[in-house]
């Protein structure tokens, strides 16, 4: 692969950290998230001057990329690089975020790519089927249902710690 | 009160506040593909070889991920060699654990209990009834597993580490770090981690039975006719070390013989000053500065400067191809041809039919013959040299042609005393078994000698710059 291209390099320096957080939603785990970059950028990288729109081609092929064949892959060719996941609030936020990102990878995998696209990229409906290859329909369809099944496990996320904390004084 | 979808950003966006990359996300990215080249013969290659035979479309640089324009088949199997085909793999196996945390048996112990309860994270086959700790080690840094799980006939190796003073459940559940591979009596595991809160550590972790003998190389240098000698240094039969793997060439000697040669990875590309400029030929100049950035990963000897001897069309065929020499102060010369334009790039090696052409004779997928690929070799100077073409057919393996860039005005080639061969611009292809021993000879219009190369392949399993990699168990 031709790696002498500056403009790649800034490209991964500038936008590798957005990148990670889109995989991270995607997959649910700080080490598929990196191996998914990684991979979608190593792909990207021997084409890099043919390619018009550098985040969308690797939006959409995240969102391909995160697949069973993935991981089925990843334990067997990869070396361990983490992400570095830690941050800010190192104990109080790590249960909310482990119980959303859970959440999400529950859900069905164009679900769950419908909603990171929505509202975690910021695509509009006619963008995110574009990416996902389905119709606008569907998008609106699955982001609904999606939504809502977040919302719903959330309040009763919240009214099972707040009679657990009542529970306990 | 907030709506849904507001709800929904502001979660996803507390969800990911704390996630950030590593350093340097560049260098590892370049790292990964490095290793994904050079690294790892018996198990990465292998199982790209494997996707390869079974229909899969998985790249050795281009990893598994999938463009928009290349869906994966749901229908890829990977699948790890495991069976046990050498003694020394059983010898391996039989041997007690070692590394300096070996002796602490409760701790052994612990460990294998946990591994056995937890095979399933690492898909290990039910039939692998038996777990070894083969390895257990501390560095400053970490504290390093290495595990077979195993029976009779198959076994897997399970590499795991974790940060120091992290517990063992951590190491044994693979959170921090873990891979997976068939077992083969030498392994040489290169691994890292950079986690949250911690101090980013890697190491090298090498293994061979108790009766043999790892010894590695991280220098070499030219002797006469351009010949490449390694310095090796024994190491015992364990090498457990903090940091990159520096050594560049590791050997592996049981019984008075070697039974392994493998070449290290480069952790640290080569300069290159600029692209030198096309000397001979014609050829897309992105193909010159691919071919040198593929030069950068090799794990060579050190050179004072770089040429682009030529550029053209492979003569006989429709496939362009360039040629990089980098020449060392002494002026002996290391080459490296790339072949083709397609993606991904493949480093081509191995002999055909012996232990590192994993394809046996069969066929490959069609997907994988429209790879680049990069050959090498060495020459006592510039004036005069050939490389290993790759077999059409099957980019994983060399093949009986050799490419020859002679003096821009030489004319014919004699190739040990034969008939002469026509050179177009300097240029042939010829054909020389392998392992060729040949002199090649350039002459000029008037029958003057412009440069002669002696070419003496070792019987290896397959050869980088003309040094042998063995993988003889």
């Amino acid at each position: 692969l031709g790696v002498d291209d500056g403009d790649f390099t800034q490209f991964v320096v500038v936008r590798y950290g957005d990148l990670l957080k889109t995989a991270y939603l995607l997959t649910g785990s700080p080490h598929l998230a990196e191996d998914l970059v990684q991979s979608c950028l190593l792909k990207v990288m021997g084409r890099w001057r043919e390619v018009q729109d550098p985040m969308a081609y690797l939006r959409r092929a995240m969102v391909n990329g995160h697949t069973s064949v993935w991981r089925r892959l990843r334990r067997e060719l990869l070396s361990a690089q983490l992400p570095e996941p830690g941050g800010g609030d190192p104990t109080a936020g790590l249960a909310d975020r482990t119980a959303l990102v859970a959440e999400l990878a529950r859900l069905p995998k164009r679900m769950r790519s419908i909603l990171v696209l929505r509202y975690w990229e910021d695509l509009s409906e006619a963008e995110t089927a574009k990416v996902l290859g389905c119709s606008v329909g569907t998008v609106k369809s699955q982001a609904s249902r999606g939504l809502a099944r977040l919302r719903t496990v959330f309040m009763e996320s919240a009214v099972d710690a707040d009679a657990t904390r009542g529970g306990g004084q | 009160v907030i709506d849904q979808e507001t709800w929904l950003r502001a979660e996803l966006e507390r969800s990911v506040q704390s996630v950030r990359p590593a350093p340097d996300p560049m260098g590892r990215l370049l790292a990964r593909q490095r290793r994904r080249r050079f690294g790892r013969w018996a198990s990465g290659v292998a199982a790209v070889l494997v996707v390869a035979l079974t229909g899969g479309t998985l790249a050795l640089s281009g990893g598994p991920g999938p463009g928009p324009d290349l869906q994966p088949p749901e229908t890829t199997q990977i699948m790890v060699n495991e069976e046990i085909t050498s003694p020394w793999t059983r010898e391996l196996l039989a041997a007690p654990t070692r590394g300096n945390l070996a002796g602490d048996q409760a701790l052994v112990a612990d460990l294998t209990r946990q591994l056995s309860d937890g095979r399933a994270q690492y898909r290990i086959d039910p039939a692998l009834d038996r777990v070894k700790v083969l390895v257990l080690a501390q560095t400053a840094e970490a504290r390093i597993a290495v595990v077979s799980y195993f029976n009779d006939d198959r076994a897997r190796l399970v590499e795991l580490s974790a940060p120091a003073g992290t517990s063992t459940s951590q190491l044994a559940s693979g959170e921090f770090g873990s891979a997976v591979y068939g077992l083969t009596p030498f392994p040489v595991l290169r691994g890292g981690v950079s986690a949250s809160g911690r101090a980013p550590y890697t190491y090298v972790v090498a293994l061979a039975p108790p009766s043999c003998q790892i010894a590695t190389s991280s220098e070499a240098s030219f002797g006469p006719g351009g010949t490449v000698t390694q310095r090796w240094q024994d190491q015992g039969d364990l090498v457990v070390r903090s940091g990159p793997d520096n050594a560049g060439w590791w050997r592996f000697t049981c019984g008075g013989v070697v039974r392994s040669i493998q070449s290290g990875t480069t952790t640290t590309p080569q300069p290159v000053a600029g692209t030198p400029a096309l000397e001979r030929g014609q050829v897309d100049p992105a193909l010159v500065t691919r071919a040198l950035a593929e030069w950068r990963s090799l794990p060579g000897l050190p050179v004072s400067r770089h040429r682009a001897l030529w550029g053209g069309t492979i003569p006989g065929t429709t496939t362009p191809a360039v040629v990089i020499a980098g020449e060392a102060p002494t002026g002996e010369v290391q080459v490296c041809a790339l072949v083709g334009t397609g993606e991904p790039t493949y480093l081509v090696s191995a002999v055909p039919g012996r232990a590192l052409d994993l394809a046996g004779g069969k066929p490959l997928d069609p997907s994988v013959t429209g790879a680049a690929v990069v050959v090498t070799g060495v020459a006592p100077s510039a004036d005069l040299v050939a490389v290993r073409l790759p077999e059409p057919t099957n980019p994983f393996v060399l093949s009986d042609r050799l490419l020859v860039i002679g003096p821009a005005t030489a004319t014919q080639l004699r190739v040990s005393g034969g008939a002469p061969v026509p050179l177009a611009g300097g240029v042939a292809v010829i054909s020389a078994k392998i392992p060729a021993g040949v002199t090649l000879t350039a002459v000029d219009g008037a029958g003057a000698t412009v440069g002669t190369l002696t070419l003496a392949e070792p019987d290896a399993d397959g050869y980088l710059f003309n040094q042998p990699l063995l993988q003889g168990f």
